[in-house]
């Protein structure tokens, strides 16, 4: 509980230095506003997504990003552009959340043949994502020459340089999609990490709770993709050093703190994204700072897990 | 009080169950005796309901196929091994009042339930262990958190599956103590290879062999029925008289 408001508290720090650092322009601060407010929804999104996933999988290796949820969503999201030759948003969005679903399901079906081993989700979701990331590339050469949408490569790393408060509707859907179903899922959640034979004695049935995770943690990971583009690795962090400060497992007290450590990672990750470098070489797209940061956690997270 | 009656359970197209009929007594130690692939442990997986079945079976005069899992996750705990290593950093603490989730109201658990665990956890003398990760846990060890997982919600049914695998002689010595005095006020029902442990507890036996009950009856009964059990496990088996209690001891040469 301290710890939750330590993050809430600095959450709301970093929003406000983010937002009113260094200008006092209102078409500025209007900008900045949306934009932090579409990294936080993003973030919280995220956060609680991977911490769902992880508990449900059994599996603290997985994020939306390395199950292929990720470059699944934005595949499609090409593939709308290039068929229906469309960016209406509605659209496009079905087409994210039903090729984020396809994704998701074939690295989980993959994986569990494979013996559903941690090593066998990475390896199969680092398949899938190339398998996405290829098509999503070919179909936007095709979709670039009749519509104006943005750069493939900045919807497969994800960044918020397209922020705009006609998505903020959307990122606040998924968010409360996601913490209407947290006093929900988070009891069964921790029934599964012991097996599905204790989940059941503890009264709940496995399967349903697995199933239903699987269907919003890709859905809303997809509509938060198809928007900002598909974030690596803040996801998968959050959980574990929130498993790690508070000492527990517990999903009602790692989901709420892992969506908020993202928001927090992410916001960061953002506000240096458009500070860093931007004088010389311009904005570098969030994702990648992510990246730059996360993979070497994310690699040493493997190095421990595999001493043990 | 279980009453089971033509109770047939399959698995695709081989029958664990087949046609048994059969009561366990209540708050007494009842010993589930037989070999490999006999159905022990799954008459104690249909008890609890996770598998599905055919026939009756009643618990508490409640018809357990149509009993929601909610109404018998607070009557019956089947207890076995942990088959996984994976916890993702899961506390003993934690686990214990993962445990209490059906005997529990509301969303976050009060001091109450984690006293209770505490309690259950000094009684296996592991009071130790709250604090530790269950991934860094002995098979023992883990095996002694199983236990209290299945004991700290207070059930009225505690069905334990080769619960006395990964454990050491002198905690096997306590676990005999401690199962005869749970049973003085709850129905134990268990399995084992073990046939010194399952004679040293049980007040009751019921012995199975292929799907079908070969034996059921009392303790001094079972040793005027040796050859009964030498045959069902094709081994030789000595009696033994120690106090008041008849020990079966298999002859291993």
């Amino acid at each position: 509980m301290i710890f939750l408001t330590i993050l809430i508290a600095l959450l709301i720090v970093t929003s406000y230095i983010s937002i009113y650092h260094g200008t006092n322009n209102p078409l500025i601060i209007n900008y900045r506003l949306t934009r932090v407010l579409s990294v936080i929804l993003s973030g919280l999104v995220i956060g609680f997504n991977a911490s769902y996933l992880q508990s449900c999988l059994r599996n603290p290796l997985v994020d939306h990003y390395i199950l292929g949820v990720g470059s699944g969503a934005v595949f499609s999201t090409y593939l709308a552009f290039t068929i229906l030759s469309t960016n209406i948003f509605l659209l496009t969005s079905v087409f994210a959340v039903a090729g984020g679903l396809l994704a998701l399901v074939i690295t989980i079906t993959v994986s569990e043949y494979l013996g559903g081993s941690d090593y066998a989700y990475i390896l199969v979701g680092i398949g899938v994502n190339s398998l996405f990331s290829g098509l999503t590339i070919l179909f936007s050469q095709i979709a670039m020459r009749k519509l104006t949408i943005p750069h493939p490569m900045l919807m497969l790393i994800g960044s918020f340089i397209n922020a705009s408060s006609k998505n903020i509707p959307y990122l606040l859907a998924t968010l409360i999609a996601t913490i209407i179903s947290y006093p929900l899922l988070s009891k069964p959640l921790n029934t599964i990490i012991l097996g599905d034979y204790y989940s059941k004695q503890l009264g709940y049935n496995p399967r349903i709770a697995r199933f239903t995770t699987i269907v919003l943690a890709g859905t809303t990971a997809s509509i938060v993709v198809s928007i900002h583009g598909t974030i690596g690795f803040v996801g998968l962090v959050s959980p574990h050093l929130s498993r790690l400060s508070m000492k527990t497992a517990d999903q009602r007290f790692v989901a709420p703190s892992s969506a908020l450590l993202s928001s927090i990672l992410l916001l960061l990750t953002d506000t240096m994204s458009r500070t860093l470098l931007a004088k010389s070489i311009g904005e570098i797209p969030a994702g990648a700072i992510v990246s730059i940061i996360g993979a070497p956690l994310f690699i040493y997270m493997l190095i421990s897990r595999f001493r043990k | 009080m279980i009453n089971v009656k033509s109770l047939t359970v399959k698995y695709s197209d081989f029958t664990a169950l087949n046609d048994i009929t059969l009561s366990i007594p209540e708050n007494k130690a009842t010993c589930i005796l037989g070999p490999n692939g006999a159905g022990k442990s799954t008459l104690l997986k249909t008890i609890a309901k996770l598998v599905d079945y055919k026939g009756c079976l009643y618990l508490d005069g409640l018809e357990v196929s149509k009993t929601p899992i909610k109404t018998i996750a607070r009557l019956v705990s089947y207890v076995q091994p942990i088959d996984t290593r994976e916890f993702m950093g899961l506390t003993v603490r934690d686990v214990l009042l993962i445990a209490q989730y059906p005997v529990t109201t509301g969303f976050i658990e009060s001091s109450f339930h984690l006293e209770r665990a505490i309690t259950v956890l000094k009684q296996l003398g592991s009071d130790k262990l709250i604090h530790r990760k269950l991934n860094e846990l002995s098979s023992g060890e883990l095996q002694r958190v199983v236990l209290a997982i299945g004991l700290v919600k207070n059930p009225k049914y505690l069905l334990f599956d080769e619960i006395d695998l990964h454990i050491d002689i002198g905690f096997k010595k306590s676990l005999v103590k401690l199962i005869r005095v749970w049973s003085r006020d709850k129905t134990v029902v268990f399995t084992t290879h073990d046939l010194v442990f399952g004679t040293s507890i049980g007040d009751y036996f019921i012995l199975l062999d292929q799907g079908r009950v070969v034996y059921i009856g009392e303790s001094e009964d079972l040793i005027n029925n040796v050859e009964l059990v030498e045959k069902v496990f094709n081994a030789k088996i000595i009696t033994y008289r120690y106090g008041e209690r008849h020990i079966l001891i298999p002859i291993y040469y």
